[in-house]
């Protein structure tokens, strides 16, 4: 199917406002020869201690602006941060703003249009690529973000932030999905949580209860819009001993056999098992809210939605069941450079935010306050994490936690989405409809690459 | 030079309406001719440079088989939702009319949804759609086969159909009481003196005499139906207009081009909006050329 969800037919359009990519890397460049050197030497890999960057300092009194998205526990909590940053770090004053999550990126735009806008950003790791395509994002200084520091001592997926052969952003705390596992429904069916793909099957199954062709409760949830389109995309199909991607990110291979069967495993739930149905309580997440669902795969972010909405619900939590493989998806929001504090102090101020913002100590107070988990490896074996029965399993799948290069969010969850209503609704098979999305998302790929390379 | 009184009083007059007409050309005509400038450029607001590119986004418009999809449904939305709204109003209104008691507690029922939340009510509505919903439980209990409803690709665009009749019923139903009572009484008696059936006098009297109602809720019902959107964004599975592009309008695709899609397509999606809004002009155009023929003689 050639549907086109807003691509540019013509690549030669894109070129033109593709990133300059050289020019971006002799920007860093010329940043090293700016009073950074010293930084650099300074820069050694102490365990988990981040970053060294007191070889530089702004040449005078310097006020940069932070933006994130609202979210109340983690705009309360920079609050008391930029206090503490502003004390260690005089001279430097972080403002912060905030808007509403759903027109965060309009803002952003808004503000940029009319020549404003943040010098740091707080941006979800999925608009990386695409920001940097636009020119938008400054590469973080190698000297004071040495890549084999961040690749040594943070998690794998905060490589998503690295384009090219430049690292753009940083992450403080990073999020997991795992399995969702209703205790109550599974001692009434007599079973235990699901540790692989054959064991979740019949979990599911055991645990579905239907009056009739009612459904009361699904064994497993449905919601490929949700979550389901990155346990397929991510998870199953690493688990199943296929790489989704090319290291380099350029390449789909999805329609390869253990992709296509890591599709049908999970449609299976719904075309085969008969454990599910689409729009059950409107979504996964709900149903599983409501007691109405044995298993349900979601994120850590979830817990605390939970936690005030359904207190009594009876529930633990398990790393997604792996097959040959075990493998989870992660993502993160992390902060970045804009081209607003493109040189100078600005430049030198936000490296030292971001640094901070990247730092142990906060870690330490961000994961209670916000439930996400901490980015750097070291932390997450620290006992205030692993004995939090809710976070711990999340935290264990950290090591295999993967992070999709998205260069269209919504686009590329669409053609998921379009892959599996295409079985569903249309009888299409599998391996023509994974083909399909592959090809969809292949041509996304393709054109971004092609922007960016020939830019 | 001295000005004349009656001088003054018409440059007081035109400073008056300078206001609400400054207002008028910066809020609205401004951003339209904005938009079809937009239309003509790649325009991402991030990028530094935003190339002139002629009528290439209108070209990839005219290919662009998600938006023939959108255009598709955007008239299902119209011809379908239009007349259902009308002919439901009509029957309210005229039942309405008959009423002797409680007549300001019924026309309150029917005007509430009009002006209840459009996301409330979708995702009420949304509830009452899933498999285990209101609306199933009640073909089940017939005896029916279940219905996808949402879900299924034959019928999830007439399920979004029908919430948004009923929403806008309570709005039909004001309009068309206020039309039945400017219909002068003598008309009516002097049928039912003259042995006129009740269909008679509806069908050669109320009708006409209600035509100038009817253009009015036509137009307007046309408009909303072709901009219909928050109905679909909170209604229609995972919000993008699914399952498989069968809910997704002009609107809400335009809406995921500009702001959803990364980077944003502002230019090509400006150019999707001036298509559209050449169609509305055109449509509107003609319904008041033809449908009101007659209603103001």
């Amino acid at each position: 199917m050639s549907k086109s969800r807003f691509k540019t037919s013509d690549t030669s359009i894109n070129r033109r406002t593709a990133l300059k990519y050289g020019a971006g890397a002799a920007g860093a460049a010329a940043l090293a020869g700016r009073g950074w050197s010293a930084a650099a030497q300074e820069a050694t890999p102490a365990a988990s201690a981040g970053f060294d960057l007191s070889g530089m300092e702004v040449s005078g009194d310097v006020t940069i602006e932070y933006w994130q998205y609202e979210f109340e526990s983690k705009t309360t909590l920079v609050e008391e941060l930029i206090t503490q940053f502003n004390e260690a770090n005089p001279g430097i004053t972080v403002r912060q703003r905030n808007f509403p999550y759903d027109d965060f990126r309009q803002q952003v735009a808004a503000a940029v249009q009319a020549g404003e806008g943040p010098d740091v950003l707080n941006v979800f790791y999925g608009w990386i690529p695409a920001y940097v395509q636009q020119q938008f994002l400054q590469p973080l200084s190698q000297d004071a973000f040495p890549h084999d520091v961040i690749e040594s001592e943070y998690f794998p997926m905060v490589q998503a932030a690295r384009v090219g052969e430049e690292y753009y952003a940083l992450p403080t705390a990073v999020r997991t999905l795992g399995l969702f596992v209703n205790n109550d429904l599974l001692e009434a069916a007599g079973v235990e949580p699901p540790t692989n793909w054959e064991e979740t099957v019949e979990v599911a199954i055991a645990t579905t209860q239907k009056d009739g062709d009612n459904f009361e409760v699904v064994g497993m949830t449905w919601d490929i819009g949700g979550q389901g389109h990155h346990w397929w995309r991510e998870c199953l199909i690493r688990q199943n001993g296929l790489l989704p991607y090319s290291e380099d990110n350029r390449e789909v291979f999805w329609s390869e056999p253990e992709g296509v069967e890591a599709f049908e495993w999970l449609a299976a739930f719904l075309l085969e098992h008969e454990v599910t149905q689409s729009g059950f309580q409107t979504d996964g997440a709900t149903a599983f809210q409501n007691g109405a669902a044995a298993l349900h795969v979601d994120g850590s972010y979830r817990v605390g939605a939970y936690t005030t909405n359904a207190p009594e619900l009876n529930y633990s939590i398990v790393p997604l069941p792996g097959n040959v493989e075990q493998a989870s998806f992660a993502s993160f929001w992390a902060n970045t450079i804009t081209r607003n504090a493109a040189e100078g102090d600005k430049n030198i101020a936000a490296h030292k935010f971001i640094s901070f913002l990247s730092s142990p100590d906060v870690m330490r107070q961000w994961t209670p306050a916000t439930g996400e988990l901490p980015a750097l490896s070291a932390l997450a074996e620290e006992e205030q994490f692993t004995s939090d029965e809710k976070l711990a399993p999340f935290i264990e799948s950290l090591p295999f936690s993967y992070a999709t290069f998205l260069v269209d969010e919504a686009a590329l969850r669409q053609d998921v989405i379009d892959a599996f209503d295409q079985v569903i609704l249309n009888g299409v098979d599998a391996a023509t409809a994974v083909a399909e999305a592959e090809a969809s998302t292949q041509e996304r790929l393709d054109e971004y690459w092609a922007a960016i390379d020939e830019g | 030079m001295r000005l004349t009184l009656e001088r003054r009083k018409w440059i007081w007059a035109y400073l008056f309406l300078a206001v609400p007409l400054i207002f008028f050309l910066s809020i609205r005509i401004g951003p339209t001719l904005f938009a079809f400038w937009m239309s003509l450029h790649e325009w991402d607001p991030i990028a530094l440079d935003r190339p002139f590119i002629g009528l290439e986004n209108y070209r990839e418009v005219f290919d662009d088989e998600v938006f023939w999809k959108a255009f598709r449904n955007t008239w299902i939305y119209v011809v379908v939702g239009v007349p259902a709204g009308l002919l439901f109003s009509l029957v309210v209104a005229l039942g309405l009319q008959r009423l002797i008691r409680f007549v300001g507690f019924y026309r309150v029922l029917y005007f509430i949804p009009y002006i209840t939340s459009l996301v409330a009510v979708g995702w009420v509505w949304r509830w009452m759609y899933t498999p285990n919903g209101v609306f199933n439980d009640v073909l089940s209990r017939l005896g029916l086969p279940q219905s996808g409803f949402l879900g299924d690709p034959g019928t999830a665009i007439y399920a979004i159909i029908a919430t948004t009749v009923w929403q806008g019923l309570g709005f039909q139903i004001v309009i068309f009481l206020a039309g039945l009572e400017s219909i002068p009484g003598d008309y009516l008696d002097a049928a039912s003196v003259d042995g006129a059936s009740g269909w008679q006098t509806f069908r050669d009297i109320v009708m006409p005499l209600l035509n100038p109602t009817i253009v009015f809720l036509v137009v307007t019902g046309v408009i909303s139906n072709l901009q219909v959107f928050t109905q679909i964004r909170s209604m229609s599975s995972a919000g993008t207009g699914g399952p498989l592009d069968s809910t997704i309008s002009v609107v809400l695709y335009v809406y995921q081009a500009a702001f959803q899609s990364l980077p944003s397509e502002m230019g090509y999606a400006a150019a999707m909006m001036v298509v559209l809004f050449v169609v509305i002009l055109l449509i509107t155009v003609v319904q008041l050329k033809f449908l009101s023929r007659g209603a103001y003689d």
